[in-house]
């Protein structure tokens, strides 16, 4: 349905991701709200497809697209293209709110429960500062299916390695090295 | 402090991702602590996160599975997108009723990544705090369990000499060294090492030298402890 579309979007990839990391860096400076609506077009609705495949609840998907966009808006001061791609970050900032928010549902009756930090002190390490969609794209296509689903569940469903297992009806073992493999020749294609 | 073993790369993508049960994950968060390449590993993890948010559509045309999301066409604005935009209008203080209260106004909240460490392990984190509740399961093992979303982690403390055929027949184990030390198959572990084993690794560890072993472990199957445990224990002779 969407094939042209898609098509049309290909050829500037790796222009894209510095044009985003560009694009969040001018928000910060400027604080400008119509460049942020651009950034906001651009991500929201791949932020709540994503959103939605591991809440599987579209008022829940979107609450926290708009949780996540509000918070990239307001801490945007603190982005730094140099550390980390726009996309990287904002998958952080939304992984942590979901985290965060599937956490907090189920152990509010637990008073005891703290939040705590248990980053280190030192500095952040960073792999790799920036990548290549088309590369990453292509390292994608190229895996067995098996690797590729495997990869999809954990990213675009959140599930555990466990729960994998059982929707494939694989062992454990398996689930493991698909993902470890699959890890292994993607991760080969971000540049140091 | 050198840590020479990690948890598979397997885990720690799904710590990144973000699908990892609490017990695994608050587990993997005491390593990287104290491992820069398991940190660069999960960074990389993340690399693809937001290389997968930008190609969310062709990643789903290529699993083929029915479970996939149908992604909306990607130029059609998103629902909310009016409803943000007043936002963004908004004065600041009307913007910040909309951020869940229980975050406050800190200004990392979001940006890092926190994680419920419950209190026990906290105090034996910061110093070998020798007035936590143990509780005896057979001679010369103790445990605490911790209080988590799937109920899977545990602390444990073995007396030295002490060998512990811990076979879990179905699921993942991963155990974090904090103090003393134990051997196995795979090697011996110190703390900060990380023991990644799933259902297929059988092994036997042997806490060695002079001091106590306390370790984290977490587990999704349950470890039949009842009734077997003490036939299974036996203390090893001669070290």
């Amino acid at each position: 349905m969407n094939t042209e579309m898609t098509m049309d979007y290909e050829p500037d990839q790796k222009d894209s991701i510095q044009h985003w990391n560009r694009c969040l860096e001018a928000v910060a400076t400027t604080k400008d709200k119509a460049t942020y609506m651009l950034f906001y077009d651009h991500f929201a609705p791949r932020l709540n497809s994503w959103l939605l495949g591991v809440t599987k609840d579209a008022e829940l998907a979107e609450e926290l697209v708009q949780e996540t966009m509000l918070t990239v808006w307001r801490k945007s001061g603190q982005y730094d293209s140099s550390k980390a791609a726009a996309s990287t970050w904002l998958f952080r900032i939304a992984r942590n709110m979901h985290v965060d928010h599937l956490r907090r549902l189920k152990v509010r009756a637990r008073a005891d429960s703290m939040m705590l930090d248990v980053e280190p002190d030192e500095p952040e390490v960073h792999g790799g500062m920036h990548y290549d969609t088309a590369r990453i794209r292509d390292a994608i296509k190229q895996l067995p299916v098996q690797q590729a689903q495997v990869i999809y569940k954990s990213y675009f469903e959140g599930k555990s390695h466990q729960e994998i297992a059982n929707d494939m009806d694989l062992p454990l073992g398996s689930v493991k090295s698909s993902v470890r493999l699959a890890f292994q020749k993607l991760s080969k294609v971000l540049r140091p | 402090m050198s840590v020479n073993h990690h948890p598979d790369d397997a885990t720690l993508l799904s710590y990144a991702s973000g699908s990892l049960l609490e017990s695994f994950e608050i587990l993997v968060a005491c390593h990287l602590r104290f491992c820069q390449q398991c940190r660069l590993r999960v960074d990389q993890a993340e690399q693809l996160g937001g290389a997968m948010l930008e190609s969310a559509e062709m990643l789903e045309s290529t699993v083929m599975l029915e479970s996939a999301v149908t992604s909306e066409n990607k130029s059609i604005p998103f629902a909310g997108r009016a409803a943000f935009a007043e936002l963004l209008d908004d004065d600041e203080p009307l913007v910040d009723m909309l951020v869940d209260s229980a975050q406050k106004r800190d200004d990392t909240a979001g940006l890092v990544r926190t994680h419920r460490i419950p209190e026990p392990l906290q105090r034996l984190l910061e110093s070998n705090d020798a007035t936590l509740a143990w509780k005896r399961l057979v001679p010369g093992i103790q445990q605490i369990r911790l209080d988590t979303e799937d109920d899977g982690l545990r602390l444990m403390k073995i007396a030295p000499g002490m060998s512990i055929p811990l076979h879990t027949h179905k699921g993942s184990e991963l155990t974090f060294i904090l103090y003393g030390s134990y051997s196995d198959e795979l090697g011996r572990l110190q703390p900060g090492d990380v023991s990644d084993l799933d259902a297929e690794v059988e092994h036997q560890p042997i806490t060695d030298g002079k001091e106590p072993c306390i370790c984290l472990v977490a587990t999704d199957a349950p470890l039949k402890f009842h009734g077997f445990l003490p036939k299974l224990l036996q203390p090893f002779i001669g070290f």
